[in-house]
C-alpha cells in the first residue's frame, strides 16, 4: 500500500447530552492509500457519518468531542490544525458529497457559479478561468457546459448530484467522502451517477471513502471494505475477503438479511434484536446480545482486532481464541 | 380461481397549473386471494398513487376496481365505511406515518374504537395487547410513545395498526424502504408470516428489486402512470421482455464481486407525465427505439401465459432482430 | 371467551414504559429555564393579588382620606397616595382583577374563534379557506387599536365591551396561526392513516391536528394575554373602556397623568405593575415556546 493517505489512530467521539454519554466512535482505526476506495458500510447509528464528519474535523461541539485519537491525513494531524489550516484542507485536500442533492445547492445561485465559487476559494485564478475550468467540470460529469447558466431547481435528482460531485471534485482533492451519495436516487439513475464516479476515480486517482448501507454499491465501486457496528470496525478487508470469506457474525447477519437476486430463499435471516443503545452499550463485545455465536467469554470481554489472513481483520472472541 | 381484486382501466389525473398530470393511466390487473402483487417501478411512476386509489384514499378519474366481485368504484358511505375494515395500508415513513402525540396501545385501539370491535365481548385494552404480540411488540411498551421508539418499532406498530381491522386485503406502501437492513428482513418475515397465518392479500409497492422478487407472487412494472410488463416473479427475474425491465433489473447493484451482468446504462431520467403524447412513454431512454415508438403507444399484450408486456418490438428484440443502440 | 382468559393488565407488566404525556414533558423543559420560571412566578404572584386581594391589601380599593392625599410612599403607604387619599399599594392589587380578567376572557375568547376559523380554513380549504382568510385580511388591514377604540366607541363603555373588543383584535393572529400548523400537519401520512381505518372529518382535527398543533397555539395564548391586558389598558388610559374610579391599572395611569411631574409615584407604581405582569408572560411565552418545540427535544 506504501505510504496511506490517511490513517485514523484510535478515534473515539462521544457526544454529551443532559446526563447521558452517547459513545459514537469507539478506538476506531483505519488506513486509506492513495487512490483507494474504501467502503464504509453500518447501519443507522453504526458511526459512519460521525467518523466521516471527523476526518474534516467537523464535529460540532458542543455536544460532540473527540475525546481521543489521531487522524493523519498527509502526515499532519487533522484534528491539531488550525480554524485557518482547516478551512484551506476542507474542499481543497478533503471534500465531502452528501446524501441529499436538493439541500447541498444553493437556490439563488447558478450550478456553474457554485462550482467556480469552490475554485476561486481555493486557487489563485480569475474570474474568467474559474468559470472556463467550472464548466470542464460540468463536461466531466457528463452535463453539457452550456447549462452553466441554469438554476439548481432547472435539474432534477440525479443531475443535482451530478453537479455535487462535480463541486467536490474542481479542487482535485486527494480524499473525497461521499456519504451515501445515491441513496435519494432511482436505480436507473443510481447506475448513472456509481458509473460516473468509478470512472472520475480512476481518471483522477482520488483516494474515497464510500459511506453505504448498500452492500451492492460497494461490490460494484469499492476495493476495501469496512463494517462498522456500534462505533467500531468489526471486519476489515478488500472485497473478496469481506463478500466470500465475512468472518464476523453481524457482516455475516447482514448479508443474511438481503434478499438475493440469483437464488430463491423462501425466508430471510435477520440478525435479531435491536441496535445497542449508544448511551448504554454492553459490556464485553457490542454485538454480543443479537450474537447467534454468543458464549459467556463474549459477555465480559472486549474483543480486539485480529488479522486472519493477510489484510483481513476481524474483531471477535472466536478468532482471537483459535489463536491462543 | 379466487379473484380478491379486479382492476379495470383505473385511471388518476391530477390537474396541475401545467396540465394535466397522468399519474395512473389505464392499468388493469386482477389479484388472486392470498397471493401477493409486487409493484415496481421508479420515483413518479405512479405507483403510490395507484394504491392509494384502490383504496379510495384518492379518487378516481376514470376505470372501475372490484372488491370480490363487488363494483366498489364509487362506493357509498356505508360501504365506504365496509370497506375500510377489509383495504387497508401500510405506509412507507414509519415516522411520519404514526401521530406522535398518541401512545402505542392509543394508536393501535383507534381502528377498534372507530368500529366498535371491543363491545362484542372482548375489551379494547386485550385486543391491543393481542395485536402486540401478533406484531412482535414487547407488551411494556403499551404505554410508550412513538419518539421512545426506533424505525423497526415504529413499523410494527403500522402493521398493528392495519392489522386491527383484520382485513383480507392490505396495500404495502414501500414499507420497509425506511428500514436498516437488519431490520428490513424482520419486518419482511412478520409480513409473511402474517399473510400465511391471515390469508391476507398485499399489494406490495416498493422500487427494491431484490425486496419485491423475495415477496411476491407477481410483478408489475409501471413507467409514468402505465404497466410496462406483468408476470410471474421469478419469470421476470429469468426473462424480461420490456427494454424499460431489462435495464431496471440490470441496474441494481448486487452483493456480489464477480456479477458480471453487463448494465443497460439509460438515457437522461423519467420524462414528464403530464399531458403525455401519444407514443411510447419510454422511447425516450429506449435503447431499441424505433419509429413507430415514437408514433403510437403500445398496448399491454400477453406475449407467455402470464407474462405480458406493452411493447411494440419486444418480439424483434427476443429474436434479435431489432438491436440496441449504443447510448 | 370466558373468564378462564388469563387478564394480564399490560400497563403493569414489569418494565413497563410509563405513559409520560405532553404536560410533563414540557413542564420538565420548562423548570431548565431560569427566565421562563422567573416569567411564571410573576404570572402565580398576579393570580395570587387578584384572589386574595382583600387579604393582601392593607385598605379598601376606595377608600378615600383627603387628609392624606399625594403622600409619598412611607411605612404607612408603600406606594404613597393619590389625589383622593387613596391608598396606591391596595388599588394596584385590587387593579390586578381586571387586568386577569381582561386578560384571561379576551384570550379564550378570540383562542375559541379564531381556532374555530382557522381549523375550518386549514382543513377544507378551498371556498371556504379563501373566504374566511380574505376576511382575516381584512381585520388585519386595520390597526387593532384603531380597532379596539371603535369598537369600544360604538358599543359603549365597560368592562365587557372592552374585552370584547380585545379579543376581536386578537382573532386574525389565532386564526392564521391554526390555518398554517394544520395545513403543515394534514401533509403528515398519519393523517392519511387515520382516514384509513375509517376516522371522521371530526375525529382527525380533534384527535390527529390539534393536538399537533398545540405548541404554538399555547404559546400565542400567554402572549395574547399579555397583549391583552396591554390594549385595555391602552383603551381605559385613552378614556375608552374601563372608567375611573374603578382601580384600572390603564385607568389610574390615566388618572394620575396630571399629577406625574409633582407626584411621581401615583403614576410610577401602576405602570410598573402593568410592565412586570407583560414581561413575565412573555418571557413564560417564550420558554413555553422553547419547551414544546419537539425539535429541541433531545
Amino acid at each position: 500500500m506504501g505510504e496511506p493517505i490517511l490513517s485514523i489512530q484510535d478515534l473515539s467521539v462521544h457526544f454529551f447530552k443532559d446526563k447521558s454519554v452517547v459513545q459514537a466512535v469507539n478506538h476506531l482505526n483505519l488506513q486509506l492509500g492513495v487512490g483507494e476506495t474504501l467502503g464504509l458500510v453500518g447501519e443507522t447509528g453504526a458511526g459512519k457519518t460521525t467518523t466521516a464528519m471527523s476526518i474534516m474535523n467537523l464535529i460540532p461541539n458542543p455536544p460532540g468531542k473527540i475525546v481521543g485519537g489521531k487522524i493523519m491525513f498527509d502526515g499532519e494531524d487533522v484534528l491539531k490544525k488550525s480554524k485557518r489550516e482547516l478551512r484551506k484542507m476542507r474542499g481543497h485536500d478533503i471534500s465531502m458529497i452528501f446524501q441529499d442533492p436538493m439541500t447541498s445547492l444553493n437556490p439563488v445561485l447558478t450550478v456553474g457559479d457554485q462550482i467556480a465559487e469552490v475554485i476561486r476559494l481555493h486557487s489563485q485564478v480569475s474570474r474568467a478561468e474559474a468559470s472556463i475550468k467550472a464548466q470542464e467540470m460540468l463536461e466531466m460529469v457528463g452535463i453539457s457546459g452550456e447549462r452553466y447558466g441554469d438554476y439548481p431547481h432547472q435539474f432534477s435528482g440525479g443531475m443535482k448530484q451530478r453537479v455535487v460531485i462535480a463541486i467536490a471534485l474542481a479542487c482535485n482533492p486527494r480524499l473525497l467522502i461521499a456519504d451515501e451519495p445515491t441513496t435519494a436516487l432511482d436505480v436507473t439513475i443510481q447506475a448513472q451517477v456509481l458509473e460516473m464516479i468509478a470512472d472520475l476515480k480512476h481518471k483522477l486517482n482520488t483516494a474515497m471513502i464510500l459511506i453505504t448501507h448498500d452492500l451492492g454499491v460497494v461490490a460494484q465501486v469499492c476495493d476495501k471494505v469496512a463494517i462498522m457496528y456500534a462505533g467500531e470496525i468489526v471486519e476489515y478487508g478488500d472485497l473478496s475477503d469481506i463478500y466470500e470469506h465475512a468472518s464476523h457474525p453481524y457482516t455475516q447477519g447482514l448479508f443474511g438479511s438481503i434478499p438475493d437476486l440469483d437464488k430463491d430463499t423462501d425466508r430471510l435471516n435477520p440478525i435479531a434484536g435491536l441496535m445497542p443503545d449508544p448511551t448504554n452499550l454492553p459490556k464485553g463485545c457490542s454485538f454480543s446480545p443479537r450474537c447467534p455465536h454468543c458464549t459467556e467469554a463474549c459477555k465480559t470481554q472486549d474483543p480486539e482486532l485480529r488479522e486472519i489472513s493477510p489484510g483481513h481483520t476481524v474483531k471477535c472472541l472466536m478468532f482471537q481464541n483459535q489463536e491462543e | 380461481m379466487d379473484t380478491i381484486l379486479e382492476v379495470k382501466d383505473l385511471k388518476k389525473y391530477f390537474s396541475t397549473p401545467k396540465g394535466i398530470l397522468h399519474a395512473v393511466d389505464g392499468i388493469n390487473f386482477t389479484l388472486e386471494r392470498g397471493k401477493t402483487l409486487g409493484v415496481v417501478g421508479e420515483s413518479g411512476c405512479g405507483k403510490s398513487t395507484l394504491g392509494r386509489v384502490i383504496l379510495h384514499l384518492l379518487d378516481n378519474t376514470g376505470g372501475k376496481i372490484y372488491f370480490e366481485g363487488e363494483d366498489i368504484t364509487n362506493p357509498t358511505k356505508d360501504q365506504k365505511k365496509k370497506l375500510r375494515q377489509q383495504m387497508q395500508m401500510i405506509f412507507q415513513d414509519p415516522y411520519s406515518s404514526i401521530n406522535p402525540r398518541m401512545t402505542v396501545s392509543e394508536i393501535i385501539g383507534e381502528p377498534l374504537k372507530i368500529y366498535e370491535m371491543h363491545k362484542k365481548g372482548v375489551s379494547c385494552d386485550e385486543e391491543v395487547a393481542k395485536l402486540m404480540d401478533t406484531v412482535g411488540l414487547a407488551r411494556r411498551l403499551y404505554n410508550a410513545y412513538p419518539h421512545e421508539l426506533d424505525g423497526g418499532r415504529r413499523q410494527r406498530i403500522g402493521i398493528a395498526r392495519a392489522l386491527a381491522l383484520n382485513p383480507k386485503f392490505v396495500v404495502c406502501d414501500e414499507p420497509v424502504s425506511a428500514l436498516d437492513v437488519s431490520i428490513q428482513a424482520q419486518i419482511l418475515n412478520l409480513m409473511q408470516d402474517l399473510q400465511e397465518e391471515r390469508k391476507l392479500t398485499y399489494i406490495f409497492i416498493t422500487h427494491d428489486m431484490s425486496v419485491v422478487k423475495h415477496i411476491s407472487n407477481d410483478i408489475a412494472v409501471m413507467y409514468l402512470g402505465e404497466m410496462v410488463e406483468k408476470c410471474d416473479a421469478k419469470e421476470l427475474f429469468h426473462t424480461q421482455l420490456h427494454p424499460y425491465t431489462k435495464a431496471l433489473l440490470s441496474a441494481i447493484p448486487r452483493p456480489n464481486i464477480h456479477d458480471k451482468t453487463r448494465r443497460i446504462l439509460l438515457r437522461g431520467e423519467i420524462s414528464s407525465p403530464i399531458d403525455p403524447e401519444d407514443r411510447c412513454r419510454f422511447c425516450t431512454r429506449c435503447v431499441y427505439a424505433q419509429e413507430k415508438c415514437f408514433q403510437s403507444e403500445p398496448q399491454l399484450e400477453q406475449a407467455q401465459p402470464g407474462h405480458f408486456v406493452a411493447c411494440h418490438y419486444w418480439r424483434e428484440i427476443e429474436e434479435g432482430k431489432v438491436k440496441a443502440q449504443e447510448v | 371467551m370466558g373468564t378462564a382468559n388469563v387478564r394480564i393488565s399490560p400497563s403493569l407488566e414489569f418494565g413497563a414504559v410509563k405513559k409520560e404525556g405532553m404536560l410533563r414533558q414540557t413542564w420538565k423543559g420548562l423548570k431548565k429555564n431560569k427566565l421562563a420560571m422567573v416569567g411564571l412566578v410573576l404570572i402565580i404572584l398576579l393570580i395570587i393579588m387578584a384572589v386574595f386581594a382583600d387579604v393582601i391589601a392593607p385598605y379598601g380599593v376606595d377608600d378615600q382620606d383627603l387628609t392624606q392625599k399625594f403622600q409619598p410612599p412611607s411605612m404607612e403607604h408603600i406606594f404613597g397616595t393619590d389625589d383622593f387619599g387613596r391608598d396606591v399599594f391596595s388599588r394596584v392589587i385590587y387593579g390586578s382583577r381586571y387586568s386577569l380578567a381582561i386578560g384571561a376572557c379576551a384570550a379564550i375568547l378570540s383562542a375559541a374563534v379564531g381556532m374555530i376559523i382557522g381549523s375550518v380554513a386549514g382543513f377544507y380549504g378551498g371556498k371556504a379557506d379563501n373566504i374566511l382568510m380574505r376576511l382575516i385580511d381584512i381585520m388585519l388591514a386595520i390597526p387593532s387599536t384603531l380597532l379596539g377604540i371603535s369598537i369600544v366607541a360604538a358599543l359603549g363603555n365597560g368592562i365587557r365591551n372592552v374585552i370584547i373588543a380585545v379579543a376581536i383584535g386578537a382573532v386574525p393572529a389565532y386564526a392564521r396561526i391554526v390555518r398554517a400548523s394544520i395545513l403543515s400537519v394534514k401533509e403528515q401520512e398519519y393523517i392519511e392513516a387515520a382516514r384509513s381505518i375509517g376516522a371522521s372529518d371530526l375525529r382527525i382535527i380533534m384527535r390527529h391536528i390539534l393536538p399537533n398543533c398545540l405548541a404554538p397555539i399555547i404559546v400565542q395564548i400567554t402572549m395574547s394575554v399579555a397583549k391583552a391586558i396591554l390594549e385595555a389598558s391602552a383603551l381605559s388610559f385613552i378614556g375608552l373602556g374601563v372608567q375611573p374610579p374603578s382601580a384600572e391599572w390603564g385607568a389610574m395611569l390615566s388618572a394620575a397623568r396630571p399629577y406625574f411631574r409633582s407626584y411621581w409615584w401615583v403614576m410610577t407604581f401602576p405602570g410598573l405593575a402593568i410592565m412586570m405582569i407583560i414581561f413575565g408572560l412573555n418571557l413564560f411565552g417564550d420558554g413555553l415556546r422553547d419547551a414544546l418545540d419537539p425539535k429541541l427535544k433531545s
